[in-house]
């Protein structure tokens, strides 16, 4: 089954300016098939994905969390959680604004404190083709890191996977999945370039 | 301040605030907020004599941007200014522009102030201004714990750190007022224990959450002779004084720490030409420069020429509501929007709002005869507004 996916997004839970139905809504609009909600840790509110549960979508909702780790000054991580399954991807790091070996040499210090799997190559859903390069050992994942409704649906992922969440996780951990970018983000979400993860 | 004639704020235009404003470039997001200025002015661009034009130099990495911003501004044929004062930059603007009408030189002046900080790099450029061979002997930098350390010595670690993100709380609720403001995080009370410990340090008890973060977004003032303001508007603010005190050498890298005495003393100086004898009770509404809720708690003390704890009673006592004794920031203040060069004129268009009774949703529930706004930059400089509802002079 064709799956297509977001795995950074925030909500009203923490600094993102949709409700989690609003965002349950925009993403679905869009045709995807799954999304993360990853809100900022210290800002959420125990309880406040609760209502996750209750909602009556066709999309797959995974619950996660930004972490705010310590490595040198404060750098973010996606802990997204599956049925059984977590899966670990190291935000941003373009916003760290560091030459590239000191970027990687925080990337590789954080990835030997956590189980790092992924290390995301936008920044706000914009391409940072700098960081798809084969010295740093991670897989290489695009996404929105939306906080707006025109922060929805700039970068994504598409897979070939079954609809269960430790299966989402695993592709993307084994690098089963296509990175995707759309082209214009204020027109449309037509011209999509597809790149190998 | 002896003025040449009466000046009055006609028009206030906001952009939206935000961390990106991807949707719009630099002119686009300048005119945002002066078609709104213009609209609110009831008048258009021909009836403008003068743009005074201010951003923090260089955060943009773009040399000379009002001439860029030529197109979003409206400047094309018109005489223009552009002012650079650090943090001041948006409350200089105001003076500027004040100043150019009260003199007779211009009957109507435009002032915007802008950042668009995506585009740059904020702290490349304030690094860069320190500089001892031309005696720039300061460090610039708003991420000092400093002050959250002199408050919970002086008042203890409970109590301050309680007052602290109180005052952080009521900004937020203000906020949420506030559609324009670019952080509305909904806090509610029962988080402030929380995040009192779970928040990211930055310095000492500087945590993330007390702390303004930097946004995208431009604001624009239209002032006018006092037959320009009759004309164009029933209800102007009027700018009666305003006083610039700044101290460069008390803020040096190689040395003693800088004790902040500028507050006070425009405060002392203002109120004191205006006979202004009790401000809490004289100022219906303050519109602060609050860079993080330890500063914005602190600087109560000051504004008000209060000693010992008068200033804490006021937050734990909810004085500063919106709905409050003495409202303070009922936008959300610093704390929820910051476009550096346009952050202080923002505090003096809030005002100016407050006084024509035009702030909407955060507007305060009671008549607004006289209104504070305050500017504050990195080399211990202070810019504080006196408004009034009825003409000065």
């Amino acid at each position: 089954m064709h799956l297509k996916g977001a795995l950074h997004v925030h909500t009203t839970c923490s600094d993102g300016e949709l409700k989690i139905e609003e965002v349950v809504k925009v993403y679905t609009d869009l045709g995807f098939d799954f999304i993360a909600l990853t809100d900022h840790d210290f800002l959420m509110r125990p309880g406040c994905y609760d209502r996750v549960n209750r909602l009556r979508t066709d999309l797959i909702i995974f619950t996660g969390i930004e972490m705010t780790v310590f490595e040198k000054g404060y750098v973010h991580v996606n802990k997204i959680r599956g049925d059984e399954d977590v899966l670990h991807i190291f935000n941003h790091p373009s916003e760290m604004d560091l030459p590239m070996d000191k970027a990687m040499a925080r990337i590789n210090a954080v990835g030997g404190r956590l189980p790092l799997d992924a290390v995301e190559i936008t920044s706000k859903g914009f391409r940072t083709p700098e960081f798809e390069i084969p010295e740093i050992p991670y897989v290489k994942v695009a996404t929105d890191d939306s906080h707006t409704r025109i922060g929805c649906g700039r970068a994504w992922i598409e897979m070939d996977c079954l609809r269960d969440k430790d299966k989402i996780i695993r592709a993307v951990r084994h690098g089963d999945f296509w990175n995707c970018f759309a082209e214009n983000h204020h027109v449309n979400h037509f011209n999509v370039r597809l790149q190998g993860a | 301040m002896n003025k040449n004639r009466n000046v009055g704020i006609i028009g206030v235009g906001q952009s939206e605030y935000s961390s990106h404003r991807e949707d719009v470039n630099q002119p686009e997001m300048i005119h945002e907020a002066i078609r709104e200025a213009l609209d609110h002015a009831g008048m258009t661009i021909d009836d403008v004599d003068c743009i005074v034009h201010g951003n923090m130099e260089l955060f943009e990495m773009v040399h000379q941007p009002d001439l860029w911003h030529t197109l979003g501004s409206g400047a094309y044929g018109k005489e223009s200014l552009r002012v650079t004062t650090g943090g001041t930059t948006g409350a200089t603007l105001c003076c500027a522009a004040d100043q150019l009408v009260a003199s007779g030189m211009h009957d109507v002046v435009l002032a915007v102030g802008f950042e668009k900080l995506q585009e740059g790099h904020t702290t490349g450029g304030i690094t860069n201004m320190a500089d001892p061979l031309w005696a720039r002997q300061l460090q610039t930098g708003a991420l000092t714990g400093m002050t959250a350390e002199q408050v919970i010595n002086e008042f203890g670690e409970e109590r301050a750190k309680k007052a602290s993100m109180k005052y952080r709380i009521i900004m937020d609720q203000h906020a949420m007022k506030n559609h324009k403001a670019h952080r509305r995080f909904d806090l509610q009370w029962d988080q402030a224990e929380d995040l009192m410990y779970t928040s990211p340090a930055l310095v000492g008890e500087l945590r993330m959450i007390h702390m303004c973060s930097q946004s995208d977004g431009a604001c624009a003032m239209i002032f006018a002779s006092e037959e320009k303001a009759k004309q164009f508007c029933p209800k102007p603010a009027w700018m009666k004084d305003h006083i610039t005190v700044h101290r460069e050498e008390c803020f040096h890298i190689f040395g003693d720490a800088p004790v902040l005495m500028s507050h006070r003393y425009a405060a002392e100086k203002l109120f004191g030409r205006n006979g202004i004898k009790d401000p809490k009770k004289e100022i219906d509404v303050f519109e602060m420069y609050d860079p993080s809720s330890w500063w914005g708690l602190d600087w109560l003390r000051e504004f008000l020429l209060f000693e010992g704890d008068e200033h804490l009673k006021m937050v734990e006592n909810d004085e500063i509501c919106i709905d409050g004794e003495f409202p303070i920031n009922p936008s959300g203040g610093v704390i929820a929007s910051n476009p550096i060069g346009a952050t202080a004129m923002i505090r003096v268009a809030e005002a100016a709002l407050q006084i024509m009774g035009d702030a909407g949703d955060h507007q305060v529930p009671k008549t607004v005869n006289q209104a504070l706004a305050s500017g504050f930059g990195g080399t211990m400089w202070t810019v504080l507004f006196l408004m009034t509802r009825e003409i000065p002079w």
